[in-house]
């Protein structure tokens, strides 16, 4: 089959590799009509998450149809019509049980190299890394999908791809990112990134009943999208004060709650910025936590800082004597997608969003590699890109 | 055989005759100082190399790093040797690492994971030895010979078949199955497994307790501690594939997923 496959930093190429097959019992094989180039699959073309390897095959985001199971799995049949989430969860753990999906104890083979790194190993993802559990992705013709019992939800008839790809990771990573806001009648939640999680986390803070979103980006297409689409109050922060610009937005309070949608390789003009990115390239530091920095500067006392932003290792100059004299609350993780999929299907299903608006490019697999340079370099107004193996 | 015999006998007397722990801070402080900024900057390099190599510097480091932090050095427990001044530490519960094996020239491991299955249900899928090797990936066959005796096998170094029996010590229903072996095992030489009810129903506290014959000596110990801390490995990944099975009904594995090429 054909899959896109990383072989170091900067290089990623379609190649023909061996189908999937069925290993362990509660296996499933789904042949992939749509799947997606994500955000976080970047920080990956970049370099910037440990523990990868020549030929992992890349891509977390993906649906299809079921065209073979393993004896554990009775609730999926061939034809089955799926959308895949990104976290891989045994369903039966202390963690699975308590709906803390991403955090499964039993889905990472490299449990013990995720250990040695973070004290604990968290659930195995797809195409993201050994650390992870260097499972295959699903930018590819057919993908193997593990405790495929528990993961797929199934999708009814009626709905096109474009419409439920994006529940395999973005829509309710955007969702979680606003729940975790913990929203209050009245506030305000500000968004510092306006790609697809922050599209989402815009729409979905809505959703939970906040009063106003404020959405913060430089490319006039996202800020555009967050403004037409997402009905948020946005602005470009090259050249400003943030901090200051929001706190005079709000009142002279802060946003009641901040969503870092930006993660490890943020952007800035100022002066910690240029740092970062010096460190980054040097290899002194491994994350560029700008945004956080702003996020925690910004929020208000006793506000919560959400971070649907990855981040992979050790943060220099978090002004925590700040997030400390506020009293800020931190909620942050992999997003516990298998949580997320009826509800926020049945949101779809109602009409109240249309998940497919963020798609601004859709291209065959064969192409994958052009997606991610102009994601990457924000070419031609890109935002998404959904690849049609 | 009738050597092995008797030092077991002898080891039952010592059982409980730990006078190490983990907590034991055998480490001065101007070097537990330069291993924790040394550790931590070799993890941090490692961990940016974003490579195989680069996860083992950052494990290294990462260990050096633990080593300054609690004061505490496996190589100098192994040797007998102490820099740090004497600070005895009664905390309950903290594993004894020296093993029962006399003069010590064995090492000990412990080491708990949660499993969340009733102590009932783990301890008969313990007690029916036959399934070990699903667990024990070190392990290749395992046929039960007696009411309390079983023989094992499993590839050693340069592909040679090894075999040797087991035999059970101790046995409480539900609670602890304990074991020593006769012969020359690939892994532990005596062993212990505990179920203990975790509180408030949160499943059941596995523990794991393994006594290593080593090389003769402190300094064959140390090394093999040096060495990945392989008992510690293998006392670790046995409990997390038992857990797996016993939890998910399958041991999550990549071996013979797609990938491209130049993977070795």
């Amino acid at each position: 089959m054909k899959a896109l496959c990383w072989y170091g930093t900067h290089k990623v190429r379609v190649d023909n590799v061996p189908d999937p097959k069925i290993i362990n019992p509660r296996d499933a094989i789904v042949k992939i009509t749509s799947t997606a180039i994500c955000g976080s699959d970047l920080h990956l073309l970049d370099g910037y998450i440990p523990a990868m390897e020549k030929g992992d095959i890349l891509g977390h985001e993906f649906m299809g149809e079921v065209v073979e199971v393993g004896k554990g799995v009775e609730n999926l049949k061939k034809g089955d019509r799926v959308v895949v989430p990104f976290t891989i969860s045994c369903g039966r753990c202390f963690y699975c049980q308590r709906e803390m999906w991403s955090l499964c104890d039993n889905s990472n083979p490299n449990a013990w190299l995720a250990e040695s790194l973070y004290g604990y190993s968290a659930a195995g993802l797809y195409g993201y890394s050994h650390i992870y559990g260097g499972y295959a992705g699903g930018q590819a013709e057919y993908a193997r999908v593990p405790f495929a019992d528990v993961g797929p939800i199934k999708i009814p008839d009626g709905l096109t791809d474009e419409q439920v790809l994006f529940l395999s990771d973005i829509f309710p990573t955007g969702y979680m990112a606003a729940e975790n806001c913990d929203i209050q009648p009245g506030d305000t939640v500000a968004v510092w990134g306006c790609g697809p999680v922050g599209q989402f986390a815009i729409q979905s803070a809505y959703m939970l009943g906040a009063e106003r979103v404020i959405a913060i980006d430089r490319f006039p297409e996202r800020l555009r999208m967050a403004a037409e689409q997402g009905k948020a109050e946005v602005f470009n922060y090259e050249g400003v004060d943030v901090v200051e610009v929001l706190k005079q937005m709000t009142g002279g309070r802060g946003p009641d709650a901040c969503i870092d949608s930006v993660g490890l390789e943020s952007h800035g003009t100022s002066l910690d910025a240029i740092n970062d990115t010096a460190k980054q390239k040097t290899r002194l530091g491994t994350d560029r936590p700008h945004v956080l920095r702003q996020a925690i500067q910004a929020c208000r006392k006793g506000g919560t800082v959400s971070l649907p932003g990855v981040y992979g290792g050790f943060l220099d100059k978090v002004p925590f004597g700040a997030a400390f004299a506020k009293g800020l609350t931190f909620k942050m993780g992999q997003t516990h997608v298998h949580k997320y999929l009826q509800p926020l299907l049945n949101r779809i299903q109602d009409g109240e969003i249309d998940p497919s608006f963020v798609i601004t490019h859709t291209m065959k697999l064969d192409d994958a590699p052009h997606g991610y340079d102009i994601f990457k370099h924000k070419e031609d107004n890109c935002i998404k890109v959904v690849l049609k193996p | 055989m009738a050597s092995a015999q008797s030092t077991i006998k002898s080891y039952q007397n010592t059982y409980t005759q730990g006078d190490q722990n983990v907590a034991t801070r055998n480490v001065g402080q101007a070097e537990r100082w330069l291993s924790g900024i040394s550790g931590g900057v070799l993890a941090a390099y490692g961990i940016t190399r974003r490579d195989w190599l680069g996860s083992g510097l950052a494990l290294a480091g990462s260990a050096l790093f633990y080593r300054g932090l609690s004061g505490h050095s496996f190589l100098y427990q192994a040797m007998n040797i102490s820099t740090a001044e004497q600070q005895p530490n009664f905390a309950p519960g903290i594993p004894k690492t020296v093993s029962s094996i006399p003069g010590k020239r064995g090492v000990r491991v412990q080491r708990s994971m949660t499993v969340n299955r009733s102590a009932e249900d783990l301890y008969n899928y313990w007690y029916d030895i036959e399934k070990a090797p699903l667990y024990m990936d070190y392990i290749d066959s395992v046929m039960r010979t007696g009411e309390r005796t079983s023989h094992w096998v499993a590839q050693g170094p340069m592909n040679k078949t090894i075999e040797w029996n087991s035999e059970l010590l101790q046995v409480v229903p539900n609670k602890s199955i304990s074991w020593h072996v006769h012969g020359k095992p690939t892994t532990a030489n005596t062993g212990k497994v505990s179920f203990d009810p975790a509180p408030d129903g949160r499943g059941t506290i596995v523990t794991l307790e393994l006594d290593f014959h080593q090389f003769q000596g402190a300094f064959g110990t140390g090394i093999g501690n040096l060495i990945g801390h392989i008992p510690e490995r293998q006392a670790l990944e046995t409990l997390r594939h038992f857990k797996s099975i016993m939890e998910a009904g399958e041991i999550p594995t990549i071996k013979g997923q797609s990938t491209g090429e130049g993977r070795k």
